[in-house]
């Protein structure tokens, strides 16, 4: 269970998170939905140790982390999907792959991650796609390959910043039909997104984030009935 | 006064002391008098050519590692005016002048670059320069120049022209500084880019800057050659000059006025302290200095004598803070 | 001389040149993609590899390529050494660790002014001026020797840095470094690495130019100059760059070193490396 607690966290003399709570439990796909600048990116990079929280507290199964360094962080098995491009663009689909081996388990399974990620992403799976500069893949097939290297390190909780930003609608549609089948796996994930009716229609719960605070929370369903969430966010 | 002092009785009357202590040492029997003269003297021709640097790298954040090339410029343009018969101090005027034109172009080509870069080509220049010295028996050649003696070869005449040019550098950095060209200075160090946006004109500012930095550079070098009477562009050109007008900067207050004079004394007195023992070793003793002040005050020596709440010191901060997108 | 033979003779001292150009530069711009430091010292590392290589000939009576050996454990030693107490702390200052480099510069070539004095000196080889025949052309067979080592190292190290574990890790960091922390990069370990065998392969370098030149303490600055040229013709950072970059700084010095005099010839360097900042400031290959 990942929880956080009144999560506070600001740039320089500017807060932008202010006492954020929520929580992803077991095999639960939680979203955090919310415009541009509400402040998702930040939060998501405070777990992570990115940034230094100014307040609050962020558990693992009950144990803090939020004092720990990235590195650290990383190794108890949370794995980040942030919002730009992460690839190693000089060096291969598969070398990009393996290199997200961080662990004695997931490099005795690393047959079995790829089959699973080559079924996942068959775009980026082809003989010849994985011998391609990662560099000089299209947006869409780098967004897939920064996702299933996250997968290959075998993460207890997958955090994906933005997946679908910037993505053709028709790659968008594979895109959250590739996380539905990862929650399937049973990997708690967290997602953060822009696109809420697709997101809404996908997740256990989902939390809005406005200017810094959580404003509203509930499951999928509920939330695409409350009226302030399809006329601000579905535009109904 | 104010100007100076920002209205500190205290500090204007510890400077007022200090200075008649200089003024007079050279007149008064006491014990050690050569030496410290000596010491001095150094201090005050490495306090130029720290300042020099202090211009450029102190307020606007240019690091230049080729100061030497004006130093050694400077030294040898004043000795070849004196070698020509002119007197000792038009030499020396006439050699920041030359020098300080001489800087244009080079300012061109050095400017062209930012950063580490920037860094690296005025390297290039001064290294050029000592090469092409060493190759040219009409330039020097590893032979090097004589300069004929004057007023200057003396320790009393050296010593009171290097303190009065010490105090006109203290004096030409402050006014400087608080001037608009000491603002957009600190401006351009903090954000070339947003200042050329908001119509400032840099290339002429730094041009101008280093104009005056090399003309400092330049009479520093011309003391020295007044002073020891014999170049060598092994000597004069040589990246220990660079460095060291880097350290003493950086030392002794990067940014402050009187940086470069507390970090020259400090390098003189090691120098002529640890030299006749073993030559070479105050550079490491330097090195060694230089390293512990970045760790633990970064701002400088200078910062011990300041007022906690004055750390900065006279420099004012300008920000300019590029509009950042919503995250 | 017959035009071919002259020309085998630029060709062959333009590969020479540029071997050991590359090999100093490949530390200089691993370093800098890596740690995002700028190392100054980088060329004064090279001049003590050439003192540790002249103790070993002289004081141990080592066969000078044999001492090679020794003198690379000795620079990885010396890193190792430099890192844990230096370099490790100057990561997270920024733009002023430049400054922290050049203290570096001052003191490691001021320890070795200390113990060997200011007086030119260089490794005898044994060698002297022995020629080495290829088809109907003569070189000098040292010179020759000391490029095929410098090749051999560099492209023994482009394997390592291509095939490798460790090798790939340090390429992801210098190509992300966020990315290669979120993946659980050791990234002090890996930069750790690169330090070690960035001042290695100075340090041998510097050792290799021994056997050919004479060097003293202060002899490192026209080596650090053509060190930049070279790394930042070819892109701060980037390998495939800096080999590129090497041969042709290697080459043109060679061919300018018809009409000038040797003294001069490190001049063409500098003159490129202010030509090519002049016009395009990040380099042919860099990583923007």
């Amino acid at each position: 269970m990942l929880e956080v607690k009144n999560l506070s966290v600001g740039y320089g003399n500017l807060q932008v998170i202010h006492e954020v709570s929520f929580a992803l439990g077991k095999g639960e796909l939680v979203a955090l939905l919310g415009g541009n600048g509400a402040g998702k990116t930040t939060t998501l990079k405070a777990v992570m140790g990115l940034l230094p929280p100014w307040g609050g507290e962020v558990l693992l199964d009950g144990k803090p982390i939020h004092q720990l360094k990235t590195p650290s962080i990383v190794s108890l098995g949370l794995a980040y999907v942030p919002e730009h491009k992460s690839v190693f663009p000089k060096m291969t689909v598969l070398e990009n792959l393996e290199l997200a081996l961080n662990s004695e388990k997931a490099k005795e399974m690393k047959e079995e991650t790829m089959r699973e990620v080559f079924d996942l992403f068959p775009r980026i799976s082809s003989k010849t796609k994985l011998r391609q500069m990662a560099g000089t893949l299209s947006g869409g097939e780098q967004r897939m390959l920064v996702i299933a290297r996250a997968l290959m390190s075998l993460p207890a909780y997958l955090l994906l910043d933005e997946p679908s930003l910037g993505l053709a609608p028709v790659l968008v549609q594979d895109l959250f039909e590739a996380i539905k089948r990862i929650h399937a796996k049973g990997v708690p994930i967290f997602l953060v997104e822009q696109n809420v009716n697709l997101t809404l229609q996908i997740v256990d719960r989902a939390y809005v984030l406005e200017q810094g605070k959580i404003v509203l929370e509930g499951s999928g369903s509920e939330l695409s009935e409350m009226p302030h969430i399809r006329e601000s966010y579905l535009g109904i | 006064m104010q100007a100076i002092n920002q209205g500190n009785k205290k500090t204007v009357i510890v400077l007022g002391i200090l200075t008649l202590a200089a003024l007079a040492l050279p007149l008064v029997g006491i014990p050690y008098q050569e030496y410290a003269m000596s010491v001095l003297t150094f201090a005050f021709i490495y306090t130029l050519l720290g300042q020099s640097w202090n211009l450029l790298g102190g307020l606007a954040k240019q690091f230049s590692l080729g100061h030497a090339a004006f130093f050694g410029l400077g030294a040898f343009a004043t000795a070849a005016c004196s070698s020509l018969g002119v007197p000792a101090l038009i030499s020396l005027a006439v050699g920041g002048v030359a020098v300080a034109i001489f800087s244009l172009p080079i300012g061109l080509i050095c400017f062209s670059a930012r950063g580490p870069y920037f860094t690296i080509i005025t390297l290039a220049i001064a290294e050029i320069l000592r090469i092409v010295f060493l190759w040219r028996p009409e330039l020097s050649g590893s032979e090097g120049m004589l300069l004929p003696p004057s007023i200057f070869s003396t320790r009393i005449g050296i010593y009171y022209l290097t303190l009065v040019l010490t105090a006109a550098s203290i004096f030409t950095f402050r006014w400087m500084a608080r001037s608009k060209q000491g603002l957009a200075l600190v401006a351009i160090g903090d954000d070339e880019d947003a200042c050329s946006e908001i119509g400032i004109k840099v290339k002429y500012i730094k041009s101008s800057t280093l104009f005056v930095s090399a003309g400092m550079a330049a009479v520093a070098g011309g003391c020295y050659g007044l002073f020891t009477q014999y170049l060598s562009p092994n000597d004069v050109f040589s990246i220990n000059y660079s460095l060291e007008a880097i350290f003493i900067s950086t030392i002794g207050g990067i940014g402050s006025a009187f940086g470069p004079l507390v970090g020259a004394l400090l390098v003189s007195l090691l120098e002529e302290t640890l030299n006749p023992l073993v030559p070479g070793a105050h550079l490491l003793v330097l090195g060694a200095i230089l390293i512990a002040i970045m760790f633990l005050l970064p701002k400088g020596l200078v910062t011990l004598f300041r007022k906690s709440d004055d750390k900065q010191g006279p420099r004012m901060q300008i920000k300019i803070k590029r509009r950042q997108p919503a995250a | 001389m017959d035009y071919s033979t002259l020309a085998v003779q630029l060709f062959l001292t333009g590969i020479f040149l540029s071997s050991l150009y590359i090999l100093v530069t490949f530390g200089l711009t691993m370093i800098f993609g890596v740690m995002e430091i700028v190392n100054f010292a980088h060329a004064s590392f090279a001049i003590l590899g050439g003192y540790a290589c002249l103790l070993a000939v002289t004081s141990m009576g080592m066969d000078p390529f044999v001492a090679l050996v020794p003198v690379v454990a000795f620079m990885a030693l010396i890193g190792w050494l430099t890192f844990e107490f230096f370099a490790r702390y100057t990561l997270d200052v920024g733009d002023a660790h430049v400054v922290h480099y050049y203290a570096l510069l001052l003191i490691i070539s001021n320890i070795l002014a200390l113990i060997f004095g200011l007086d030119y000196k260089f490794v005898p080889s044994g060698l002297g001026y022995s020629q080495i025949e290829i088809g109907p052309f003569k070189y000098p067979l040292l010179k020759f020797i000391v490029a095929i080592i410098s090749l051999a190292t560099v492209a023994g190290l482009s394997l390592y840095l291509k095939k490798s574990v460790i090798g790939k890790k340090i390429r992801a960091v210098s190509q992300s470094k966020e990315s290669a922390e979120i993946m659980g990069i050791d990234s002090l370990k890996i930069r750790r690495i690169t330090w070690i065998i960035g001042v290695s392969s100075a340090g041998l370098m510097g050792a290799l130019v021994g056997l050919v030149n004479p060097f003293s303490p202060y002899a490192g600055t026209t080596y650090l100059i053509v060190a930049f040229s070279v790394a930042i013709l070819g892109g701060m950072g980037s390998l495939f760059g800096t080999i590129v970059a090497g041969f042709i700084i290697g080459m043109t010095e060679s061919l300018f070193s018809l009409f000038l005099p040797s003294q001069i010839s490190p001049v063409v360097a500098f003159v490129f490396i202010i030509g090519v900042l002049m016009v395009k400031p990040e380099g042919l290959f860099s990583r923007a």
